[in-house]
């Protein structure tokens, strides 16, 4: 995937062109007073930008789906029945195992065996919180009844601290949030997002905060949201169809949507709902910037019903208004077919590896989900409990499906009448036989490695925690090389390797200076607190680094490295080496 | 074990060497250590006299009317004047100069059109050769030159495809032919030797015991492909490690007064250098990255500015290359995603214009001197039109890669090098 800094420019071109145009029409609007005849003057408007906005463009009606408009099913009034099953030995710990469990003998596939203790440790925190488990927590894990243990350490984790820091990154990816927005105070969006997880917010009432934000980010901080896009309707349409409600109306900005029955009149009814606020300018600030004192405006957002002219992806109005206010309602009714489904399809593909309907943000009638009983259950179930992220979370690690052992073979499944040719809309997805084995993020093997060698709370500097560093991260910092993405658009993260991964875990300042022993160092800690012994230190660095016991040869080897002496460099080499095996970076 | 041209590592005892690498994780690792050019083994095409492909990438839509395709004294053409080149009824704008000199050395095709309006799309497809999928990620032309190219005699340590200021991922042809990534020629790459503090007899040590660890959670996971692309990454990063290998990476190797000729301000005239430097080790195609042309505001302050810096650093590169001896093995193209309009809008600006543009091309037995397919005013193709495909036809035929080949993705959906079964190489470049 490309990894660029220019923004999509033509966006901008386009939305010049766009509002030029109905600037004018709209000044003839105003002179007319006449409601039919502007309504005429409108229509007029949105067909002379598509006329010159298609000149030179090629006609899809080839590829575009044929027959009358097919729209996605809303959500069943009730959650669907929930089929007892019947597996031999498998049987289900939640309704979500009932829904994959019935798929999988319906296929005649085995489902896989539940992964141990020590995997479901580590798979759990990462997920849930971003960072490998200490020994010190896993001491704890293991001391709970067996029976409980798992339920007890997902609510441990929903618990810390860290939850929020860990999916500030995630929706931050979302809502393409960055630090500098002009305008708004540094890093406004980013405590916005912090503290509605902090408090787990429902999931509608901070995402009806960010469409309908009003003020300066001082006031609200909400506000740098639609700042960040400097309120341009074209842009924020693209963004916020793609990230909360699953589709990519890019194309259709320009022209009718080439494989998809989306046509520009729903771009522009989209873009519609934006052009009901605008940015004022507050005040002037002084600011210093690199070394420089600077005078920066403070700016804010105001709705102005006037220009108002929203109509939803399903056709629908609010009686809330055609602004903000009236998308803010539309997105959140219980009859919006995309909103709470989107949501929890991205928490289950970010879990699971694999979302239920695949690709996040191709939700179309042509692109069915691979179990879409399940997928209306989980989405109702979302709403049932008020938009609670946690509560679908602790269902999702909870169930067996989960909790299955890690490998390579999943069995995929193909969406019926998908082309294997072309895969326009649809790409492959999972009957979740296993859990695939993935591949950690940027910032869960950053932190990691961190946490790993009790650096995450200190907070020193270059090695302070993802959650504390300016986003986008440098192109050529850690982050950025390891795949996160430059928040500018909404391509998914890369999951592959690259050499330069490699050279920077083998020679880069920040694992090298991540594994020397400062003096909270857990090593330090475990010598001074427990009087350990070289071998059970070695068992401790693995239980640390790898969520295990080393194997009897390896802690041969490892001992034999360290001498039992235990001097400070072999320690530092032990922690280099348990960070670079292959292990370290994948979640079993 | 005898790497050519790696004297340096020829000090260590056979057995050091063998204990200190991954060896043993990955079979043909262990193989293509000994033998780096195993590595990345495969048949060669046929013999032509290019060996090597250095792309100049004009990042967000280059005009070509104020650059290549000048229209002087019309409505259209702007405040720039056109100059006369080294080759014949060739004119380009005033302002690459230096360039002009060289365009005996060059041709210039005028005629490339496309149909992507957006940024992403439009690079996207001309570095595939295919449109952007949901589903699919597809291997640029750098990764399949990689591939059929095979690695060079010279120095099998280094990956055969860098890219230098854009990134790209693997593609279906997977992770061995995956760019190596450089974010700018300038600053090259720290990582490629163990910190000052760490030395190299401590890195050896550590490796050693790295390799002993990775030995147990690959028993556990025997064929993953992810592991083992992990693993040829890591084999990777151990070969460009070499001394000799990284300093290919180092410009401070250069004379200054060659780095100043290249523009010592320009990160992009850096990059060029380090274009030169790596094809001169053996690598076959460098990319090097030129952002900033997306031109919406201001276009001819900008152009102009961009010009200068493109000409200091281009006809540098071209009498480096000959000078070394590289010229006629090396194809040198220069082009872009999409041109831009004629019409100039409100802001002194262009916007996209897919409809045409202009790319450079010339080296690697490419002839110099042609115009091939000409513009309508820089507004519409008059005569010859070329697309993507026939791009990638031309470049495949100089190297002497057969471009109807297929290759196979991981799920066995077929890729042919150049999609479009009627795309043709440019024949008039070829004497």
């Amino acid at each position: 995937m490309i990894d660029r800094h220019t923004p999509d420019s033509a966006i901008s071109a386009r939305a010049d062109d766009a509002r030029t145009s109905i600037a004018r029409a709209r000044s003839l609007t105003v002179a007319a007073r006449i409601k039919p005849v502007a309504a005429l003057f409108k229509y007029v408007a949105v067909v002379a930008i598509a006329a010159r906005v298609s000149a030179g463009i090629p006609d899809f009606t080839a590829s575009r789906p044929k027959g009358p408009r097919a729209e996605l099913s809303r959500l069943p009034h009730e959650r669907p029945p929930i089929s007892t099953i019947k597996f031999g030995n498998f049987r289900p710990f939640n309704p979500i195992d009932n829904f994959i469990l019935a798929r999988l003998q319906q296929e005649k596939i085995r489902p896989g065996r539940l992964c141990d203790d020590w995997d479901f440790a580590r798979r759990a925190s990462l997920d849930l919180v971003g960072l490998v488990p200490t020994a010190t927590d896993l001491e704890r894990y293991f001391g709970w009844k067996e029976t409980e243990r798992r339920g007890r350490w997902v609510d441990h984790l929903l618990s810390q601290a860290q939850y929020a820091d860990h999916w500030t990154i995630f929706w931050g990816d979302l809502l393409r949030e960055q630090s500098r927005v002009p305008g708004a105070p540094p890093d406004a969006l980013k405590q916005f997002i912090h503290g509605s997880l902090r408090e787990n917010q429902p999931y509608d009432v901070w995402v009806r905060e960010l469409m309908t934000a009003e003020g300066t980010a001082e006031e609200n901080p909400a506000v740098a949201f639609l700042l960040r896009d400097r309120l341009e309707p074209e842009t924020l349409t693209v963004s916020v169809t793609q990230s909360l409600l699953g589709v990519q109306l890019k194309c259709a900005q320009c022209h009718d949507h080439p494989f998809d029955w989306w046509t520009q009149r729903d771009f522009q009814g989209m873009a519609g709902f934006w052009r009901g606020a605008r940015v004022y300018r507050d005040s002037m600030e002084t600011r210093e910037r690199r070394g420089r004192v600077v005078n920066v405006p403070v700016l804010g957002v105001r709705s102005s019903e006037r220009r108002a002219a929203g109509i939803f992806l399903t056709g629908a109005t609010s009686g809330l208004g055609a602004g903000p206010a009236g998308l803010a309602d539309l997105l959140t009714r219980k009859d919006n077919p995309y909103f709470a489904r989107v949501a929890v399809n991205r928490l289950w593909e970010k879990l699971m590896g694999v979302g239920l309907v695949n690709p996040a943000d191709g939700f179309s009638p042509l692109n069915p989900p691979s179990h879409p009983e399940l997928l209306g259950w989980l989405a109702l179930e979302f709403i049932d409990h008020d938009y609670d992220l946690k509560h679908i979370l602790r269902l999702i690690t909870n169930s067996r499906t989960y909790q299955q052992a890690s490998s390579l073979n999943v069995k995929t499944w193909m969406p019926p009448g998908a082309s294997a040719e072309e895969g326009l809309l649809s790409s492959e997805g999972s009957l979740f036989d296993v859990m695939p084995l993935r591949k950690m993020t940027a910032e869960q093997v950053h932190d990691s490695i961190l946490a790993a060698t009790g650096r995450y709370w200190l907070d020193e500097g270059a090695l302070r925690a993802s959650i504390k560093q300016p986003y986008p991260a440098n192109p050529r910092s850690f982050l950025r090389i390891f795949g996160a993405p430059d928040r500018d658009t909404l391509l998914p993260r890369s999951r592959a390797g690259s050499i330069q991964q490699a050279l920077t875990l083998l020679n880069g300042d920040f694992v090298n200076r991540a594994v020397t022993l400062h003096q909270d160092h857990p090593l330090l800690y475990w010598q001074r607190s427990y009087g350990l012994s070289t071998a059970q230190m070695v068992d401790a660095m693995f239980i640390q680094f790898l969520t295990r016991l080393p194997t009897s040869l390896e802690r041969r080897k490892v001992l034999s490295y360290v001498g039992f002496g235990g001097q400070e460099w072999a320690w530092e080499d032990v922690q280099w080496a348990l960070i670079n095996t292959r292990e370290f970076q994948y979640i079993r | 074990m005898s790497c050519p041209g790696c004297e340096n590592y020829q000090t260590m005892t056979r057995r050091a060497w063998l204990r200190s690498t991954l060896g043993a994780a990955g079979g043909a690792s262990f193989l293509g250590l000994l033998r780096p050019e195993l590595l990345y083994a495969l048949p060669r095409g046929g013999s032509r006299t290019a060996d090597s492909v250095i792309l100049l990438w004009m990042g967000g839509g280059m005009s070509h009317l104020d650059t290549f395709d000048p229209q002087p004294k019309t409505d259209v053409g702007g405040p720039f004047e056109a100059i006369r080149t080294t080759a014949d009824g060739i004119s380009i704008s005033e302002h690459l100069p230096r360039l002009a000199k060289e365009f005996r050395h060059l041709s210039l095709i005028r005629s490339m059109t496309g149909s992507e309006f957006a940024h992403d799309r439009a690079t996207y497809q001309m570095h595939t050769g295919y449109v952007p999928l949901a589903s699919m990620q597809h291997s640029t032309l750098g990764s399949i030159v990689a591939k059929y190219k095979g690695p060079s005699d010279r120095d099998g340590c280094l990956p055969p495809y860098v890219s230098i200021g854009i990134d790209w991922a693997a593609g279906y042809l997977g992770p061995r032919y995956a760019p190596y990534y450089l974010g700018s020629g300038r600053d090259g790459d720290r990582n490629l030797s163990p910190p000052g503090a760490i030395g190299q007899v401590r890195f050896d040590d550590r490796l050693k015991l790295l390799h002993e660890l990775d030995k147990s959670f690959k028993k556990q996971h025997p064929r993953d492909a992810a592991l083992s692309e992990y693993a040829e990454h890591y084999n990777a990063a151990l070969l460009m490690m070499r001394p000799r290998t990284a300093k290919v990476f180092d410009l401070d190797d250069e004379p200054p007064a060659l780095r100043e000729a290249y523009g010592s301000e320009s990160s992009f005239g850096q990059g060029c250098l380090l274009a030169r430097r790596l094809v001169q080790g053996g690598v076959r195609f460098v990319e090097v990255a030129f952002d900033g042309w997306d031109t919406h505001q201001d276009n001819f302050e900008t152009v102009q500015a961009k010009s200068a810096e493109l000409d200091v650093a281009v006809s540098t590169l071209l009498a480096d290359l000959r000078s070394k001896k590289l010229f006629d093995r090396t194809v040198v193209l220069l082009t872009s995603e999409f041109g831009r309009t004629p019409a100039i809008n409100a802001n002194k600006g262009r916007d996209h214009f897919p409809q045409v543009w202009s790319t450079v091309i010339g080296g690697g037995g490419i002839r110099g001197g042609m115009m091939i397919g000409r513009s309508d005013g820089g507004q519409a193709v008059a005569d010859r039109p070329v697309r993507v495909g026939d791009l990638h036809a031309t470049l495949c035929q100089a190297l002497g890669i057969d471009c109807t080949q297929t290759n196979y993705a991981p799920d066995k959906r077929p890729f042919r090098i150049v999609k479009d079964e009627s795309a043709r190489a440019i024949a008039e470049l070829f004497a």
